[in-house]
């Protein structure tokens, strides 16, 4: 009895081959996630969101008679001779004491001092009078996961008559591109830029579009640390200032779950960005997380696997 | 007919050389532009200019209070607020609860209450200058020092910088209050973070 495994080269063999790669061929096409045909469809808004973008420009200080680039106060009894002034009259409350620059005045009111929390991630929506952009309002209203994201974040919305969008955004996202989306970190850098025809076509596309690119971005945050919610004022510590001591008497800065996104806070300061999409409470629950490439690649594998084991017992069968 | 081993080998064949896992995209970071400065970049255009209002009284704190509320991209206050004339801290907290606005405020010359509101964006109108009001657009770094810009609506167009230590002890002389809305100002000047290759 032969024992050997020869394989002849013929033609059903030629053709195996390339049905082999066909195959191939045809399975990643369909399935190939091209993690970047997203952003080059994107091209137009990102185009415009260049690093280097100079939609910012240098307020005009000091007065427009060209006097010197100075603080204008250099001293109180100054300051009321300069200013000529339309009677603008606050009116004090009677038992206001006088007060002199320096005096420190005797606290006699509660005050309200602000939750201390980090700053938060921006969302901004650009839309007209068309149904898409009414259909993409009415996503971040309705849908559950969006709306969850929205309360996290600084939401706003601009319509192509809304000054400040024609003032400050009107070179980035232009009127062509409407609806558009921005999803932006707390100093602006970009996170998401969907407009035009790029835009899906559901809430849950739009969701998922966000989160992949939210975890690309986060891949470069090392490289990006910025102290965002740290009290550190820097200039007081300069000054000798006993920032712990006045902080904790006056500032609550211990942060209640209630002020971090995901209900949990981090445990040290370094500026962080918190995470916003928590995978541990999405909806996704997985044993393993994978695209479908990956899926059918795994499972091939497994396959292959499972018929070379065949092979060689057989091999090994007919030897004994 | 193919024996059993070969039909093994060729699915073999078939199934074998399947491709490498895709490698995760590889995302390059972009250098951040510098910082706003001030944080609260109002355009010129939108300066509100003060007013005298039906009592012949200046109505900075209202100015002041419609900046602030331009900065948060909230025209509908600017349409709707229908106060003039002169005001004081108290009045100004009760009209804003009446007004269904949450807000935080130091009365207390608190320079930390402005470093909030500068890092969250906000800007703040405070008392500054002689019986007057004006908008807190930020902290500006020039050569090492840090100055308030301030917004004064009778000089809209321009941000007037004063230095950090002298602001804060001039704000106290001028009462010390400042006041900011708490709610989401406009965005930041966006810009490309990254890019993936």
């Amino acid at each position: 009895m032969e024992r050997d495994v020869r394989i002849k080269l013929s033609l059903g063999l030629v053709t195996i081959a390339v049905m082999h790669a066909v195959l191939l061929a045809l399975v990643f096409t369909a399935l190939h996630f091209t993690p970047d045909s997203q952003h080059r469809d994107n091209r137009p808004l990102l185009d415009n969101l260049s690093a280097n973008d100079t939609l910012y420009r240098e307020p005009t200080i000091g007065a427009p008679m060209a006097t010197p680039l100075n603080p204008i106060h250099p001293a109180l009894e100054e300051v009321k001779h300069q200013i000529p002034c339309i009677p603008c009259t606050p009116i004090a409350p009677v038992n206001q004491p006088a007060r002199l620059p320096l005096a420190i005045p005797a606290p006699s009111v509660t005050i309200a001092q602000p939750a201390v929390s980090p700053p938060r991630y921006q969302i901004a929506l650009f839309v007209d009078s068309t149904t898409r952009s009414q259909a993409l309002l009415n996503w971040w209203n309705t849908d559950p996961q969006l709306q969850s994201l929205k309360s996290k974040c600084d939401f706003q919305v601009y319509t192509p008559t809304n000054s400040l969008y024609r003032t400050r955004y009107a070179n980035l996202v232009p009127i062509e591109q409407f609806p558009a989306v921005l999803f932006l970190r707390p100093d602006g850098g970009h996170i998401h830029a969907a407009g035009g025809n790029v835009l899906p076509a559901t809430a849950s596309e739009l969701w998922k579009d966000l989160q992949a690119s939210y975890e690309l971005s986060r891949s470069v945050q090392s490289a990006q640390t910025q102290v965002l919610h740290s009290a550190d004022s820097g200039l007081l510590r300069e000054r000798g200032y006993n920032w712990d001591a006045a902080i904790q008497q006056q500032l609550p800065i211990t942060q209640s779950p209630e002020d971090c996104l995901d209900g949990s806070c981090p445990t040290d300061n370094s500026g962080r960005l918190l995470p916003l999409f928590d995978r541990s409470t999405s909806n996704n629950q997985a044993v393993l997380w994978a695209n479908a490439q990956e899926i059918v690649t795994f499972g091939l594998f497994a396959i292959a696997g499972l018929l070379g084991c065949m092979l060689l017992g057989v091999v090994i069968l007919r030897r004994t | 007919m193919y024996s059993f081993q070969t039909i093994l080998t060729l699915l073999l064949i078939v199934t074998a050389g399947c491709a490498e896992l895709t490698s995760p995209p590889v995302v390059k970071p972009l250098p951040a532009p510098p910082r706003e400065q001030p944080i609260c970049n109002l355009p010129a255009s939108l300066h509100v200019r003060n007013w005298l209002g039906p009592e012949g009284q200046g109505s900075c704190v209202h100015a002041s209070l419609k900046n602030h509320a331009l900065w948060h991209n909230d025209f509908a206050f600017v349409a709707k607020w229908p106060y003039g004339d002169g005001d004081y801290a108290t009045r100004i907290r009760e009209r804003l609860d009446a007004f269904g606005y949450d807000y935080a405020y130091t009365e207390r010359y608190d320079s930390r209450f402005l470093d909030w509101c500068d890092r969250n964006r906000h800007g703040a109108i405070i008392w500054w200058k002689p019986a007057h009001c004006c908008t807190f657009m930020g902290w500006v770094e020039r050569d090492g020092r840090q100055y308030a810009a301030i917004l004064d609506n009778n000089y809209p167009g321009k941000f007037e910088l004063t230095e950090r230590e002298q602001f804060v002890r001039l704000w106290a002389g001028y009462g010390g209050f400042a006041l900011c809305f708490v709610k989401s100002p406009t965005i930041a000047r966006p810009f490309k973070s990254y890019e993936v290759q």
